[in-house]
């Protein structure tokens, strides 16, 4: 198995694995310095893919085989620290498309502190930071469709 | 004379924050809020240093135009809250027609368009005169706590200049040859506002403020495209429906409603929204 030379952190990904399943995600995205990390799943089963910076084929198996068995406790806490969407809408990133993002991972934010933007219906809506801390991750996309409940960064 | 409220308003116990200057009042409105500001709050100001518009585009307001935010505090759904940009809009062209002498004709024919409007309401939230864009509306909100947003309902009137760098016709309401202060506008839009939030009634008479908007609706029954973030939707403007999305039928007869875009019309629906 190559996945401890490639420095992965094998417990983020059985918490982003957790948080796929607390929420009924298909599919979670998160950026980690220089590393950007894909989990995806279909009908239960789990998959894990690497992008950035050497891209690196893992093997399904790699992945936790039975993650609602093994969903650890960090899982549960990881999920419990996401900000929920309060509403449905689209999510931005930015206050504009050539804008610097408000918060990037492993920043630190101050309670109140934009998050986000989502626009639903012709609102600009501010999302802020619910707690002071560190932005562990950015679960959704710039411009990326949102549901009510569906958590948008990881604040620990 | 200064910015003053419409007695109207006074009564209804809005307040108002003057400037002669302002980084931008939606900001200055949503800081209100987070200090703690019940709402019913009007910021106004002769010229924004960083005014803006949907997705951080830039709003200038010079020296002379009006830049003018209503901070409200609500607690119920923002879907809701959220319909009344078009309650902003409709205010906006009372105030117009109110301020604007009537011998300023706007309309290519003299009157208005065929209904008599001289001042059309674009979806979602700008105001045109002449089919060139006078005043834009930009509602921004921020969650207080659980239950309760601050809502800033940023109102930008072009009133003695408009830009001359925009992808779109732009007008004011000087070039137009209506010679009106921006405080006196104010005045009227406080006014107007408390009449048709009245109407709008917590957004139970959210119909009675759908109706009055399509009866001053832009292009309606008319070419359109739609942009939304990379994508145009083209087709006929055929209303907008009782959540007041835009609704477009495409040429496969198929309907589409559209919660947020970028609207064009006419001719420039073919060349420019691609």
């Amino acid at each position: 198995m190559s996945i401890k030379k490639t420095g992965v952190d094998q417990q983020l990904i059985r918490d982003l694995a957790g948080i796929l399943n607390d929420t009924n995600l298909t599919e979670i995205e998160v950026e980690y310095g220089d590393l950007k990390l894909r989990v995806s799943r279909n009908v239960g089963a789990v998959h894990a893919a690497f992008a950035a910076p050497a891209p690196v084929a893992l093997p399904a198996a790699a992945a936790p085989a039975a993650p609602a068995a093994a969903a650890p406790a960090p899982a549960a806490d990881l999920s419990k620290n996401a900000v929920p969407s309060p509403m449905v809408g689209t999510a931005y990133l930015a206050a504009a498309p050539d804008a610097a993002p408000f918060i990037e991972v492993g920043q630190t934010v101050k309670e109140g502190q934009t998050l986000l933007i989502i626009e639903a219906m012709k609102t600009m809506n501010q999302i802020p930071s619910p707690r002071s801390g560190t932005v562990k991750a950015i679960l959704v996309e710039d411009a990326q469709p949102v549901e009510y409940g569906m958590p948008l960064v990881v604040i620990e | 004379m200064g910015f003053q409220l419409a007695p109207t308003a006074a009564a209804e116990g809005f307040r108002l924050e003057a400037h002669d200057s302002v980084g931008s009042t939606n900001a200055i409105a949503l800081e209100r809020a987070r200090a703690g500001d019940l709402g019913k709050l009007w910021v106004v100001s002769k010229k924004q240093e960083s005014g803006r518009g949907r997705r951080g585009r830039a709003w200038a307001t010079p020296e002379g135009n009006l830049a003018a935010t209503l901070l409200l505090i609500v607690d119920r759904d923002l879907k809701t809250a959220a319909t009344l940009g078009f309650v902003a809009g409709l205010a906006l062209s009372d105030a117009l027609e109110a301020v604007v002498p009537g011998r300023v004709a706007i309309a290519a024919d003299g009157a208005g368009d065929r209904r008599g409007n001289r001042f059309e309401l674009k979806w979602p939230n700008d105001v045109l005169a002449k089919g060139a864009k006078m005043a834009g509306i930009l509602l921004e909100s921020t969650m207080l706590d659980a239950d309760r947003f601050a809502l800033a309902i940023g109102i930008g009137v072009n009133v003695v200049a408009h830009p001359e760098d925009v992808p779109y016709p732009a007008t004011s309401l000087k070039a137009l040859g209506a010679d009106c202060a921006a405080e006196t506008l104010f005045l009227a839009l406080s006014d107007a506002w408390s009449e048709n939030m009245r109407l709008w009634n917590e957004g139970r008479g959210l119909e009675l403020i759908r109706q009055r908007w399509l009866a001053h609706a832009a292009g309606l029954g008319g070419q359109v495209a739609v942009r939304v973030e990379g994508n145009v939707v083209r087709g006929v403007f055929e209303t907008i429906d009782e959540d007041c999305r835009f609704v477009i039928r495409d040429d496969t007869g198929a309907v589409h409603k559209i919660a947020a875009g970028d609207v064009h019309f006419g001719a420039v629906a073919s060349a420019s929204a691609t």
